[in-house]
């Protein structure tokens, strides 16, 4: 069964020191009141421009297996297999910060205003990475009661050796087109600053693995540190901010070489 | 300080409205439309370049000294065009068709109409020809490509086949930048340089085209 629902804004607005760190800014250095005062204004635009929505569907480990398959063009080795095979529950999941924050990029662009333009682009890529965070959430809570310890984590294609041509067949299970998620022939997520994958609940050591595969080796995201990181230190586990977790905006989960 | 070096500080500071208002005296002065853009314009994104290739500054600076590097342009271009002037070189530039991600790609545009280079932006989802029948047309000498999917990559190779076929690979070069693209890639499609930043671009460029 498919289930849908809007996010406030306000509940997946990164603070800024993400958005800094998203810009290159680094945490030791203090931005010019400049810099701030875009900051503040990138922020207030994406309170009034984001719709943030997700929709997830539950699925059993075999359906799971025939969309995991994909076309066929998955790494060998991968992590993923053994994980989602330990799993108690998974759910496909996409999620978009909507279509106007992207138009709204644009147009400050066309409108020469560049390092508004960046920072709003920033604001929302980072906004995506809480959002995935909070869908994490809250199939845990969901899940609450199943008598187990429960770690939800997101994982999606185009990363861990799950081809992004799998995207195809998520799809077509998920229908993310019902929130206004498309997708065009080269698997590319339309609005930009969208997400799909899986969540795959389990005991939180189903989540380690080596990540010494072959595609780690061209990999420009190792959030799988920090995520298996955190499960190791499950007093960091409530921390406000998940900043690395595994998923990124559509930007980044999409351009993976996986 | 010398007009001209006040509208070089003034843009170093992103103040596009000083920078608007000092051009427009230069040039009430009589100084030279492509003196005004080389001496304070480009010297001064010169600076900001260095500046942030070497974390001095950061994006948001860069990009608030391009907006102002604008407000002196908008006022020099259509003197520069009547006389001829193109800047260092004509370049054309895009994200690869099936392609939406256009960050990256603008953030290139900027820099390079920083450094003094005329681009003609092509926008997004770019077919391979319309690249290479523009950079003909256009009499470019640059052709470059970003990519953020690893789906949208070979879009990049079918580009560098054309120039190939069409003998034109020697006179229009190309560079390619995006997330998943390395210098082992472009030197697999055939392709002139990899930039992985829109800083590094402008150096490469630079370098190809010996300015």
């Amino acid at each position: 069964m498919r289930k849908s629902r809007l996010f406030n804004s306000a509940e997946i607005l990164p603070n800024k020191k993400d958005i800094l760190k998203h810009q290159g800014i680094p945490e030791e250095h203090t931005p010019s009141t400049r810099i701030q005062n875009i900051l503040s204004e990138a922020i207030i635009l994406f309170i009034g421009e984001a719709k943030p929505q997700w929709i997830r569907a539950q699925v059993s480990k075999s359906e799971f297996k025939a969309i995991y398959f994909g076309a066929g063009e998955n790494f060998i080795e991968n992590p993923l297999e053994n994980i989602y095979s330990q799993s108690s529950h998974l759910a496909l999941f996409a999620l978009t910060v909507g279509l106007e924050i992207s138009n709204k990029i644009e147009n400050l662009f066309q409108q020469k205003e560049y390092a508004l333009a960046a920072m709003l682009d920033s604001v929302a890529s980072t906004a995506a990475e809480n959002a995935v965070a909070k869908c994490e959430k809250l199939y845990e809570k969901l899940l609450e009661g199943t008598g187990e310890t429960q770690t939800v984590l997101a994982y999606s294609p185009g990363y861990c050796g799950w081809h992004i041509s799998g995207q195809k067949k998520l799809f077509d299970h998920l229908i993310p087109e019902q929130i206004g998620i498309t997708l065009n022939n080269r698997f590319l997520m339309t609005p930009l600053k969208s997400v799909s994958g899986v969540l795959v609940a389990g005991p939180p050591k189903i989540h380690l693995f080596k990540n010494n595969f072959d595609f780690c080796r061209s990999c420009t995201d190792k959030s799988c540190t920090e995520r298996m990181w955190k499960i190791n230190h499950p007093e960091e586990k409530n921390s406000d901010i998940r900043r690395a977790n595994g998923i990124t905006t559509a930007d980044f989960s999409q351009s993976s070489t996986g | 300080m010398e007009l001209l070096l006040q509208i070089s500080a003034s843009l170093q500071q992103g103040d596009d409205s000083k920078v608007h208002e000092l051009t427009s005296l230069a040039l009430q002065q009589g100084h030279a439309p492509e003196t005004i853009l080389s001496d304070s314009l480009i010297a001064g994104m010169d600076v900001i370049g260095k500046q942030f290739r070497h974390h001095e500054i950061f994006l948001p600076d860069v990009l608030m000294a391009a907006k102002a590097m604008n407000a002196g342009l908008d006022l020099l271009k259509p003197l520069l065009q009547e006389s001829g002037q193109i800047g260092l070189g004509k370049i054309v530039i895009g994200t690869v068709s099936g392609d939406l991600h256009d960050l990256g790609k603008n953030l290139v545009t900027i820099m390079l109409k920083g450094a003094g280079f005329e681009v003609i932006d092509l926008g997004k989802d770019v077919q391979p020809l319309a690249f290479v029948d523009t950079a003909i047309s256009e009499n470019a000498t640059v052709i470059g490509m970003s990519a953020l999917l690893t789906t949208t990559m070979p879009v990049m190779k079918s580009v560098v086949e054309i120039l190939q076929e069409r003998g034109l690979a020697n006179s229009i070069k190309t560079i390619i930048g995006g997330a998943p693209l390395s210098d082992e890639y472009a030197r697999e499609i055939g392709a002139d340089a990899y930039a992985y930043d829109a800083a590094n671009a402008v150096v490469k460029i630079k370098e190809m085209m010996g300015v």
